[in-house]
């Protein structure tokens, strides 16, 4: 694989590093709110922080509901 | 929460008489969802209204940090996932509702095949491409600007035109020599083709020593970016709209003669 970037690979790749837990990004969770990509980050059962809101849309960043900080509600599901 | 002190200290005390505490549970559950929204919004933003927009026919792709691809970077890395770029590329192709795309870059650089994957996703798009290069638009980040069909440098933005370096097992043989060499006509051919600059001097400009400190390579910041003929113009957020609605205008007066118009630009 390569890497063409101003950044050198030891200092991109360099994971020694103590991690805060809760800030890896690997503990987001993306999904989908009406159509909106967002990270959230989960802080109860049934609800999570949104982090991140991912759109090509500039309106969808304006959108008072999905601002970072704010609450989703989502379902637990069973199938069975 | 560092951050959450702050805004409190900012907010005026008449605008809100308490700081945040848990909402209380014996409202209507309408109205309590509305106000917990305005408070949190307060809270992150230092504001409770945001300006309404209509509808933009104008979509914007923002590309920091490092370009992901194929391998998850350390968590310590901001980057711009390349699966997140690409669904959104070929919505906009499809949506008739949206009639051009501006691309922000302030990039360090990243993978090389996500980077020029996005690089020709944006060049084949049908639709009028302005780019804007803020900050910075480093390595891969070249190509990418170069893709869209009108690129704009803000004046303090640097751009670094550098080799192409191999991480990891390298073997040293004249193979690995050709193989770079190789890589690195993939980002020359492209970016000589998608602008004013011409494969010499593109290649000048990447091996040139004694601008870079612990490097080979070439620093072009706003103007001089300009003047090498790797992007078309100097310029911010106005003039990169303003040419991207001509574009657009243009496009929608004569829809015949408009693709014409787009290869002639190149």
């Amino acid at each position: 694989m390569l890497y063409y970037s101003i950044i050198p690979g030891e200092v991109i790749f360099n994971e020694e590093d103590e991690e805060v837990v809760g800030t890896k990004e690997t503990d987001l969770i993306e999904v989908e709110v009406n159509g909106i990509t967002m990270l959230v980050k989960q802080t109860e059962v049934d609800a999570g922080e949104i982090v991140k809101v991912i759109s090509s849309n500039p309106k969808d960043y304006l959108n008072l509901n999905y601002q970072p900080g704010n609450v989703v509600q989502f379902t637990p599901e069973f199938s069975m | 929460m560092v951050r959450d002190n702050d805004y409190r200290q900012r907010i005026n005390p008449t605008r809100i008489s308490k700081p945040a505490r848990p909402k209380k549970k014996s409202r209507s559950k309408k109205k309590r969802k509305k106000k917990g929204n305005a408070l949190q919004t307060l809270k992150q933003l230092g504001q409770t209204n945001l300006p309404e927009s209509a509808e933009s026919d104008i979509h914007c792709i923002n590309i920091v940090g490092q370009i992901e691809g194929h391998r998850s970077l350390p968590p310590k890395n901001k980057t711009t996932k390349y699966e997140h770029l690409i669904p959104q590329l070929v919505a906009i192709e499809q949506n008739d509702n949206i009639k051009g795309v501006i691309m922000i870059l302030n990039t360090v650089g990243g993978d090389i095949e996500a980077g020029l994957a996005i690089s020709e996703m944006l060049s084949s798009l049908s639709k009028p491409t302005v780019s804007l290069v803020l900050g910075g638009g480093h390595s891969i980040g070249v190509p990418i600007a170069a893709a869209t069909d009108k690129s704009f440098i803000a004046e303090t933005a640097t751009m670094t035109i550098h080799p192409i370096r191999l991480t990891g097992m390298v073997i040293g043989v004249p193979q690995t020599y050709d193989y770079l060499d190789k890589m690195q006509d993939r980002v020359i051919n492209f970016v000589s083709s998608h602008s004013n600059i011409n494969e010499d001097n593109f290649r000048k400009l990447m091996f040139q020593t004694g601008e870079l400190v612990r490097d080979v390579g070439t620093v072009l910041i706003g103007q001089e970016a300009v003047k090498e003929g790797v992007i078309d113009e100097v310029g911010g957020l106005s003039e990169a709209m303003s040419e991207l609605r001509r574009m657009i205008d243009n496009n929608e007066g004569n829809p015949s003669s408009s693709i014409e118009s787009v290869v002639d630009d190149n």
